[in-house]
């Protein structure tokens, strides 16, 4: 187990690397001039050389290279063009917010998808399967950030009398204070994010129990005289479960993505909404070190998924071995 | 192909998808000709006009106008060009890649099947939808044009890896050992017996893919990364109804309700395909 661990650990070197220096080379080879983006109009030349200096612009494409990995390697994603503050600083602080949004969506899509999709398969070409089934299609099929407006306008939006357009019981957007109520902020953005997620884990859960339930260990169990829902639960869920985590660990990339939408949509205070705002502000550094950290959380969340494979289903371990 | 259709009008979800893929593409194709409005031109006397119902009695615009008083049909009719667009396109160039990769992956084996297995692998490892925004964030006029070279050349491990598999069992096929025998040539061999049997996972992979487009192609002009106004693009409209959404619901209503309902279509029709071209799923 200790072996395959750290061969998997390892694995994911070349994959971040490879991350950094897809986006690195885009940054370089795609022309704008971050100088002139701090300076904006002014500036004469010999500030601008000093900065260009400073910024260790004017050395060859692969020493920036070097330097650029070694900053990251430390930890350090270099200085915001807006506020001179440190961009790892600027995203820890908005940290807590993501993986609060990331993980209530992840549980919420687990819970409901697997349920969703267990009631599927037992009832399968009934009316609640093909309801099911049309529902996730259309949960799957719907932009994440059309799905949080439309959500804002029947439970949050409040005219311009302060009367309800339709419930207006949940607060529009923001973060809340710590308690009951940054719960009351969580659920729509939370509720919007997870639909995508439910959707292909209804489908995926319920087309993974309906192919194990032909086999002939559940057969045995029937004919053994268990009862329906143990063979179901027990039996035939816990083989089902591979594919079905495969899906929520692909599906995580998704959520990150959606998670920048709705973050906008909600003006939830996380990585998604810094990105964002420093598009808008031409902030590049910002922009690069958010998605590179995003991106290194998935890469990390398919890790763990995968070694969780390998406890569930200690053939994937052996086979490598 | 006969036989082909014959599969699909077996499913029912097949031919719901293609009936609604068929509409959207005609409506982009033909709709045009039947608007009486320029989804461009700005009416500053129709400013946020109600959708025809008991506050504004008027046929004229039956979806309401925007902001700026265009017609807010004109502009999802036209927006569905933008949409189908970016979505074929790109899924072309996409495939493109994946089948030439996974063609030459599965024939050849060997330390080229290694080198584009990790290529493939490392691809999907790839949060995709936050390289778009990279990228998108970085170029200095991002636009359509942007997105869909953006999107072909994210989209292509799925397919790669997909044609890889059916290429390794074609491949030993009798009729291929046969053509081999013959003489053919290893290009000849890979255009003219392993592809054509190759045909069935790429559509499906290729409408999907198509899906997929679209929806980040709304979601990217959403953010303001993609199609930069005043072009008619679903996810930018969505954008500039926002402000508007607790009084005038309908700017946003349409337009997302449009990416949905096209995008639904497209995933209709890919499982519709699989499970018409993949006899083993066919039970399941």
């Amino acid at each position: 187990m200790s072996a395959y661990l750290v061969r998997r650990i390892i694995g994911v070197i070349p994959t971040v690397l490879g991350i950094a220096t897809i986006i690195f080379f885009l940054m370089y080879l795609i022309p704008g001039d971050p100088v002139r983006v701090i300076l904006g109009q002014h500036g004469d030349a010999e500030t601008r050389l000093r900065i260009t200096r400073e910024m260790g612009l004017d050395q060859p494409i692969i020493v920036q290279y070097g330097y650029f990995l070694k900053n990251l390697a430390t930890g350090d994603l270099g200085t915001s063009y807006r506020n001179n503050q440190k961009v790892a600083d600027i995203l820890l602080d908005r940290m807590p917010a993501t993986l609060l949004l990331a993980i209530t969506s992840v549980l919420l899509s687990v819970c409901l998808g697997m349920l969703c999709g267990i009631f599927a398969a037992v009832r399968q070409n009934k009316i609640g399967d093909v309801l099911i089934m049309i529902l996730s299609l259309i949960g799957i099929s719907t932009p994440v950030f059309w799905l949080g407006l439309l959500l804002i306008l029947i439970f949050a939006s409040k005219g311009f009398d302060g009367s309800p357009v339709l419930f207006g019981i949940l607060p529009v957007s923001g973060y809340g204070e710590p308690g009951l109520d940054r719960l009351r902020h969580l659920i729509l953005p939370a509720l919007s994010l997870s639909a995508v997620s439910i959707g292909y884990i209804a489908r995926m859960t319920r087309s993974s129990i309906l192919e194990v339930i032909r086999q002939d260990y559940i057969r045995t169990a029937a004919a053994k005289g268990l009862p329906y829902s143990r063979i179901i639960l027990k039996h035939a869920l816990r083989n089902a479960l591979i594919p079905v985590i495969t899906i929520v660990g692909l599906n995580f990339a998704g959520l990150l993505g959606g998670a920048v939408a709705t973050e906008t949509v909600f003006s939830w205070p996380g990585i998604g909404k810094v990105v964002v705002d420093a598009i808008r502000q031409l902030d590049g550094p910002v922009v690069v070190g958010g998605v590179m950290l995003l991106a290194f959380v998935f890469v990390i969340v398919n890790l763990i998924v995968d070694i969780t494979y390998s406890v569930i289903d200690p053939r994937i371990r052996l086979e490598r071995d | 192909m006969k036989q082909l259709w014959k599969e699909i009008r077996k499913s029912k979800l097949a031919v719901t998808g293609l009936l609604v893929v068929s509409i959207l593409i005609l409506t982009a194709a033909l709709g045009p000709f039947f608007l009486h409005y320029d989804p461009y031109a700005i009416d500053l006397d129709l400013v946020i006009r109600h959708p025809y119902g008991p506050k504004s009695p008027s046929v004229d615009h039956p979806l309401g106008t925007d902001d700026l008083g265009r017609d807010l049909l004109s502009r999802i009719v036209y927006g569905s060009r933008v949409s189908l667009q970016v979505g074929i396109l790109a899924m072309l160039i996409a495939t493109c890649i994946g089948v030439t990769l996974g063609m030459l992956a599965g024939y050849f084996g060997g330390w080229l099947d290694l080198i584009i297995t990790w290529l493939t692998d490392t691809a999907f490892a790839f949060p995709a939808a936050l390289l778009a925004i990279a990228v998108m964030a970085i170029v200095p006029n991002p636009d359509i044009f942007w997105i869909f070279l953006v999107l072909g050349l994210i989209g292509w491990a799925g397919i790669a890896r997909v044609v890889r598999g059916k290429v390794l069992s074609v491949k030993e096929e009798e009729y291929t050992q046969s053509a081999r025998a013959l003489g053919a040539g290893h290009i000849r061999i890979m255009i003219y017996h392993i592809l054509p049997n190759c045909m069935a996972p790429i559509m499906v992979s290729a409408t999907i893919n198509i899906a997929g487009n679209i929806l980040t192609e709304a979601w990217l002009s959403f953010l303001g990364l993609g199609a930069q106004p005043p072009t008619p693009s679903w996810g930018l409209m969505v954008t500039e109804g926002q402000a508007y959404l607790a009084t005038h619901y309908w700017m946003c209503l349409f337009p997302g309700l449009a990416i949905a309902i096209t995008v639904l279509g497209w995933n209709l029709l890919g499982d519709g395909l699989r499970d018409a071209l993949d006899p083993r799923l066919k039970d399941v």
